[in-house]
């Protein structure tokens, strides 16, 4: 409405300049540029301060309504129907303004973590909070319209719930381009779903499979493991070609200690070409602490490359047995690098007293090699004074 | 003559304007990514699941810090991270440094198969701490190297993880820092050869046993203008380059480096004023030599708070020194400008160094000089010379005031919005007061450089954090 207003004034500053040479034109217009986003730039910096102070207010005041009553109600031992709850909390879903259920959300996960530490979540109660909050019926439409950035963290935060989702409403999440996204998504499916949970895990997970993947999939697969026995994991190793997906699978097999996966990795080490992939199955192997390996991984350290002679080496510190100790001191007098020696060492060390005794005779060898002394002292003193 | 001379600064000017919006925008468009893919909730999966968080080496050299170690030590210490190593390098302190050390922390002399795998001074010995409290200190006793580069290096040769910190005892930082700056490292499907993150003034912030309590802007002049130079150029430039992987620099005050291909360079070059920027472009040769993908990243987070210069006399240390660090760089790297072999740093971060950071100051200060020989021999022509003044003020407060928006929506750090206001206030003086000494004081750099003056390295004298100590302030930094 007040557009020829301003016009008038950008007019008038263009119409002072008006004949002079097109760089200095040029000029206005900039500075009319840089003074609109100074303007602009002062008018969003107090909004956001505005916005900022208005959100505190309202987190304090909701908490001091909800807190209390939400604790009461979610460590009562006595189970409370949703209209009890929603009469004690005096909410109602259908007419509250639209910034108080993620507030309120807060407020309730907040609860929820307190007393699962502690041990005294009624699980009924608390779903029924949910339910007389309307709280999952608020963050399912969040999923299903908002943009990139509020659908994410409405996926986590149904996560964070932990209260069951609806696979179909996931299911455009779970194939979006947005790999933050898709990930998050296939993550909750995986956490959440009662039907065919490990249906992404079968297929890969994600071509982008990141550190950060595998930290996500091992926190879903521990909870999966507290709710029910895990299928053997090896399967989707067989499945799958992303090198960084069948490490960490591996991996998860020796965290689970599925010891009836340990004579086909010694399968799997004969066919996989990677090095990486070859030197986590032999870690594995270790964790597994699958000893009838040890002779087979003998024989093979002198032709594996450095990363699985590395991984060797850890397996035999982890097996400790007469075998691996014979081993690990052959290795010792034959390898001439210096860290391979530090490894060799620690390895040996882990085989307890015997361990100590080994590293002292072999200490006791050396003639005037004061750097390698020094060696042994490190690993002898290691764990003695303090952990390394 | 004189219309070509106003021209060369005229449109030197515009394209640095249209540099700074452009990389507002490319900085504005990664900020509001970072903030959707790393959440508390990633965060929170490395200190549920400790085993599986990658370990973190913290490399701070100090050299006659007496003052400061004990509550500097203990401030790393108590970073919140599941699994990381403190190491302390003392760079030969002849002050009680290493003493101080010693008897707050328990710390003995234990026998350590010590690796050159970069050069450095010799290492004496190497101490760790008898009280399980500070199992995750060590302290490295070293002959004095002269430089922060060679302190780095021995630090390096000690470092057990995948990636360390370099960072500078003077330095507090933020609580959560490991697991703020790990979280590019593991979502990446490149290797990530570094991080940065935002640094900002500790000068005027409340700091109890280590840990900043009240964040505030400084209250002198020159940390204050230096306070929005910072956020400026981690904010918005830093962060702007990094959404095309072209991070010009990681800062040697605060930074996260993969330590495997720190070793294979060779580490930090002990002869470099500059060895941050050195270092950062060696990694990058290095990967682009060796065929191998790589990501420098930026966190847009405020991370470390560092001592910044209180008076003039410590600013023209700092900022001389910067300027012969910066020259050094451009002559001892000069192999990769437009040299299509290193991609991004020969066409991008090199023509940016040397068009928009080494010549910024030698085209100002002729531009002084050529506007004061326009007023002397009236040739201004003052209907058009108000436009033009403010055309170029405008641009450096416009960019001020967009970063400390950002800042701002970031995460808003000091507790009143009015001391936003400070900081915004002040950047409209920062051209008229402070400019025009970093100008001076780059230049002086490069002629230093270039006369091959003997370069020392400042004594450092410092007051302390903890508030019997009055003030965080350092009196002699350079």
């Amino acid at each position: 409405m007040y557009y020829d207003y301003y016009l008038y004034y950008l007019s008038y500053l263009n119409s002072l300049y008006n004949g002079y040479p097109l760089i200095v034109r040029m000029t206005v217009f900039m500075v009319m540029g840089l003074t609109l986003i100074i303007v602009s730039g002062m008018l969003r910096l107090f909004y956001v301060g505005l916005m900022i102070h208005l959100k505190s207010k309202r987190v304090a005041k909701t908490e001091i309504h909800f807190e209390d009553k939400l604790l009461f109600v979610m460590k009562n031992i006595a189970n409370y129907d949703v209209e009890e709850i929603q009469q004690l909390l005096e909410y109602d879903a259908a007419n509250t303004k639209r910034w108080k259920p993620e507030i309120v959300t807060d407020v309730v996960l907040s609860a929820k973590n307190q007393l699962l530490q502690r041990g005294e979540l009624n699980e009924i109660n608390y779903k029924n909070c949910l339910l007389a909050l309307n709280l999952m019926g608020f963050w399912e439409k969040r999923i299903r319209t908002s943009g990139v950035e509020k659908r994410r963290a409405a996926l986590q935060i149904v996560g964070d719930m932990d209260n069951g989702v609806n696979s179909g409403i996931l299911s455009k999440s779970t194939f979006h381009k947005n790999r933050y996204i898709r990930k998050t998504a296939r993550d909750l499916y995986t956490s959440q779903d009662t039907y065919h949970p490990f249906r992404f895990m079968e297929e890969n997970f994600d071509d982008e499979f990141t550190q950060l993947d595998k930290l996500r999939l091992h926190a879903t697969l521990i909870k999966r493991s507290n709710e029910g026995k895990l299928p053997n994991l090896m399967r989707w190793v067989n499945s799958s070609r992303n090198p960084n997906y069948i490490i960490f699978i591996l991996k998860e097999i020796g965290y689970f200690k599925q010891y009836e996966v340990a004579e086909t990795l010694m399968t799997f080490l004969e066919k996989h070409e990677n090095r990486e992939v070859r030197a986590q199955a032999v870690l594995t192997l270790g964790e597994l602490n699958d000893h009838a390996c040890a002779l087979d991984l003998i024989a093979r350290y002198a032709l594996e490359s450095t990363v699985v002679r590395i991984a060797i080496i850890k397996t035999m510190g982890k097996l400790k047995s007469k075998v691996t100790l014979s081993f690990l001191v052959d290795a010792y007098r034959a390898t001439e690098d210096a860290n391979t020696k530090l490894l060799i060492a620690r390895a040996i060390k882990n085989h307890d007293q015997e361990g100590d005794l080994v590293l002292r005779q072999l200490q006791g060898e050396l003639h005037g090699n004061e750097k390698e002394h020094v060696l042994f002292n490190q690993v002898l003193a290691e764990k003695t004074l303090v952990s390394l | 003559m004189v219309y070509f001379f106003t021209y060369i600064i005229y449109f030197y000017a515009t394209a640095l304007a249209l540099l700074y919006i452009l990389l507002m925008f490319m900085s504005y468009y990664k900020t509001r990514r970072y903030r959707y893919q790393y959440s508390a909730r990633e965060e929170n999966y490395l200190k549920k699941f400790p085993d599986e968080a990658p370990g973190i080496s913290i490399v701070a050299p100090a050299f006659n810090e007496e003052v400061i170690i004990y509550d500097s030590v203990n401030s790393l210490l108590n970073l919140d991270y599941p699994k990381f190593e403190v190491i302390i390098v003392n760079d030969g302190s002849k002050d009680k440094t290493l003493d101080i050390l010693i008897q707050e922390f328990d710390l003995e002399e234990v026998p350590y198969y010590y690796v050159y795998k970069v050069y450095c001074k010799p290492v004496y010995r190497v101490l760790r701490s008898t009280n399980p409290a500070f199992s995750k200190l060590i302290v490295v006793d070293k002959q004095n190297g002269g430089t922060k580069a060679d302190a780095m290096n021995a630090g390096v040769n000690m470092a057990q993880y995948d990636y360390f910190i370099n960072t500078d005892v003077d330095c507090i930082l933020a609580e959560d820092t490991l697991s703020k700056i790990i979280l590019p490292v593991l979502d990446s499907d490149k290797q990530v050869i570094a991080v940065g993150a935002t640094m900002r003034m500790v000068n005027s912030c409340t700091i109890e046993r280590g840990r900043i309590t009240r964040v505030k802007p400084p209250n002198r002049l020159i940390p204050l203008f230096q306070e929005t130079e910072y956020l400026r150029s981690y904010l918005v430039a830093k962060m702007g380059w990094s959404m095309i992987n072209a991070v010009p620099n990681v800062s040697g005050g605060f930074g996260l480096f993969d330590t495997q291909v720190v070793v294979s360079t060779g580490g930090f070059d002990s002869a470099s004023h500059a060895e941050d920027m050195d270092m950062t472009a060696r990694m990058v040769a290095f990967m682009r030599e060796n065929k191998r993908a790589y990501r420098i990243a930026q966190c847009p987070y405020s991370l470390c708070w560092t001592e910044g210069p209180p008076n003039i006399k410590v600013l023209s240390r700092q900022r001389t020194r910067w300027g012969r660090g910066m020259l050094q760089f451009i002559i001892d790297h000069r192999k990769f400008f437009l040299n299509k072999d290193y991609g991004r740093l020969g066409f991008l971060v090199m023509p940016y160094i040397v068009f928009f950071e080494f010549l910024a100051p030698i085209i100002e200060f002729f531009g002084f000089l050529f506007l004061l020989f326009l007023l002397l021999t009236d040739q201004v022509n003052y209907d058009t010379f108000w436009m033009m003044l403010l055309y170029v003020y405008l641009l450096g407060l416009a960019v001020s005031i967009i970063t400390i928006l950002y800042d701002l929506i970031l995460e808003k750090l000091y507790k009143n919005f009015s001391e936003y206001l400070k900081l915004v206030f002040f950047a409209a003086f920062e051209a008229i007061f402070y400019h025009p000494l970093i100008v001076i004081f780059t230049l002086r750099g490069y002629i230093q450089y270039l006369t091959r003056r003997n370069f020392k390295w400042g004594q450092m004298t410092r007051q302390g954090f903890s508030p019997s100590n009055n003030a965080n302030t350092v009196k002699n930094n350079a």
